[in-house]
């Protein structure tokens, strides 16, 4: 009937939002805040499993399996772990004991460690250069018979600190104090000597001259070998 | 009209009324309408208009219809409402367009009207705010020649009030009086009369169809006159009169074909529509013109 009932207007108005325009609002301002109210919880429960994770995580794990080496090298259920860590609350804390790592990693005086298996004389062929902050250096060998491997060890305490070449890894060590001119190694000893069908194998154990000790609260240095 | 405002609007104060926070801005935006009846003799406030909304109006002022003494003295005593302005037939001009005109959507029916208005009332029509309507096929303009739209505006903005809609009292009559009176609406020729005084807006319809919208004028205000007015008019199977100013109430005679919807004095209408629920023959009249109701009343009686 309405249609059929004249209804002019001189403000010629667009139609207003009648009972059904309302009602859709409602139903969709209702679906926002239900969607809303969802959300948020869902992500507190995202939140509170993700620090129970992490808290796991750091309880099971030992430490020393959290280092670059056993991370690089590690299986891939470490490496997921380490993920999870990241993307955790205390990735931030995880990074920077990672960070911290590195910079002892890559403080170590690593030219003069290369430098005392070039300094051995002919005749030996290395097998194994492995040098860490706590441990020390271990060189393992094979020679023909005992003097090289002798000879090779009066190399490396013959070996004197080149100053400067030191200098910028040694500011990164805690108390390290390294003089330029003194021996770079002490402790040098040939530890062990075994016969192999090859010949006479090896091993030199060393330190640095001033070798750092552990800084308090990091976890104790990789022992990353390079072959 | 001595009660429209006529002071120029002060730009920067309207600016200020109008800006408001968004808050205020959602506030007007969801107020109720108030129905305002505009007249000569000034403004009734009808409370707010029939309909649904989210939350019941805040309280309904009894004694409704206010008066006040033009729409600007309502803005400033209602800021922050919405309003919708229903004018009586003083302030207006009708035109019913004929069926066969070629106009083709309403654009080309106002420009019409324009022209038909300037050639009657002169240059002063070329300013006179149009509305078209359609209703079961036939097409009128009103022409507002009393209040210019801007002066109605600017008046609502200042107060901070939302202008909705301002539209021609016999429209809302003619709604009222299908829903009061059924009949009107199925009759085969049935007659509406809005009276406003000496001015009665007189709309013929067939099956409810709109055939006839005049406005005429009474000699004078009393019954007596409406009453020899409408015996001079051919008879029709339904006739309706509401409305208000007449002199005197309204005394239905047995005969007279005309079924009164309230008593017609008064200085404004009674209501501006009818109540839910509130049909037939309500209103003092027993010479319905709709035979079934006036059976109905007398069986009632009867009982």
């Amino acid at each position: 009937m309405s249609r059929d009932l004249p209804q002019p207007d001189f403000l010629r108005p667009v139609p207003r939002p009648g009972r059904l325009g309302w009602a859709w609002c409602g139903t969709g301002l209702l679906v926002l805040l239900v969607s809303v109210v969802d959300g948020h919880a869902a992500w507190h429960d995202r939140q509170d499993r993700q620090q129970a994770l992490a808290l796991g995580a750091r309880v099971a794990l030992p430490p020393a399996t959290a280092t670059v080496a056993a991370a690089t090298s590690a299986t891939s259920a470490n490496a997921a772990t380490a993920a999870r860590l990241a993307s955790g609350r205390s990735a931030a804390q995880a990074r920077q004991a990672e960070a911290l790592r590195w910079q002892q990693q890559l403080a170590l005086p690593w030219p003069a460690v290369w430098a005392a298996s070039e300094a051995a004389p002919a005749g030996i062929q290395w097998l194994l250069l492995d040098h860490a902050s706590a441990a020390g250096l271990r060189l393992t060998g094979l020679a023909a018979d005992a003097a090289p491997a002798q000879a090779a060890a009066e190399a490396l305490r013959a070996q004197l600190q080149a100053g400067a070449q030191l200098q910028a890894g040694a500011q990164l060590l805690a108390g390290a104090q390294l003089q330029a001119g003194a021996p770079l190694w002490q402790g040098v000893m040939l530890s062990a000597v075994e016969r192999v069908p090859e010949g006479q194998r090896f091993e030199l154990v060393a330190r640095l001259a001033a070798a750092p000790s552990s800084p308090a609260g990091a976890p104790p240095a990789p022992t990353g070998a390079a072959r | 009209m001595s009660s429209v405002p006529t002071d120029r609007m002060d730009a920067n104060r309207a600016h200020r009324a109008h800006r408001g926070n968004a808050g205020r801005a959602w506030g007007l935006r969801l107020a109720p309408t108030q129905a305002l009846w505009l007249g000569t003799g000034g403004l009734w406030d009808h409370g707010a208009m029939p309909g649904w909304r989210p939350w019941a109006p805040a309280g309904v002022a009894a004694g409704l219809p206010h008066r006040h003494a033009s729409f600007d003295a309502w803005c400033q005593a209602r800021p922050g409402q919405g309003c919708q302005l229903i004018l009586s037939a003083w302030l207006l001009h009708e035109l019913l367009l004929d069926a066969q005109l070629p106009l083709a959507d309403d654009s080309a029916r106002l420009a019409y009207a324009r022209r038909l208005l300037q050639h009657y009332h002169g240059e002063a029509a070329a300013q006179w705010p149009l509305a078209a309507w359609q209703a079961g096929g036939r097409h009128g303009v009103s022409a507002l020649h009393a209040i210019t739209l801007p002066a109605l505006q600017a008046s609502a903005r200042q107060a901070g009030v939302a202008l909705r809609g301002v539209r021609p009292w016999w429209s809302l009559a003619l709604a009222m009086a299908w829903q009061r009176v059924p009949a009107l609406a199925r009759a085969g020729s049935g007659r509406l009369l809005v009276v406003d005084g000496t001015l009665v807006t007189q709309v013929e319809l067939a099956q409810g169809r709109v055939q006839q919208l005049l406005q005429r004028r009474l000699a004078d205000a009393r019954p007596a006159s409406l009453l020899a007015w409408h015996a001079a008019l051919p008879p029709v199977d339904c006739g309706v009169a509401l409305g208000h100013g007449l002199d005197a109430p309204w005394r239905p005679a047995a005969g007279d074909g005309l079924h009164a919807l309230g008593t017609l004095d008064g200085p404004a209408p009674d209501a501006l529509w009818a109540a839910s629920g509130q049909t037939a023959t309500g209103h003092g009249s027993t010479a319905a013109a709709d035979p079934a109701a006036a059976a109905a009343a007398e069986s009632k009686r009867a009982a």
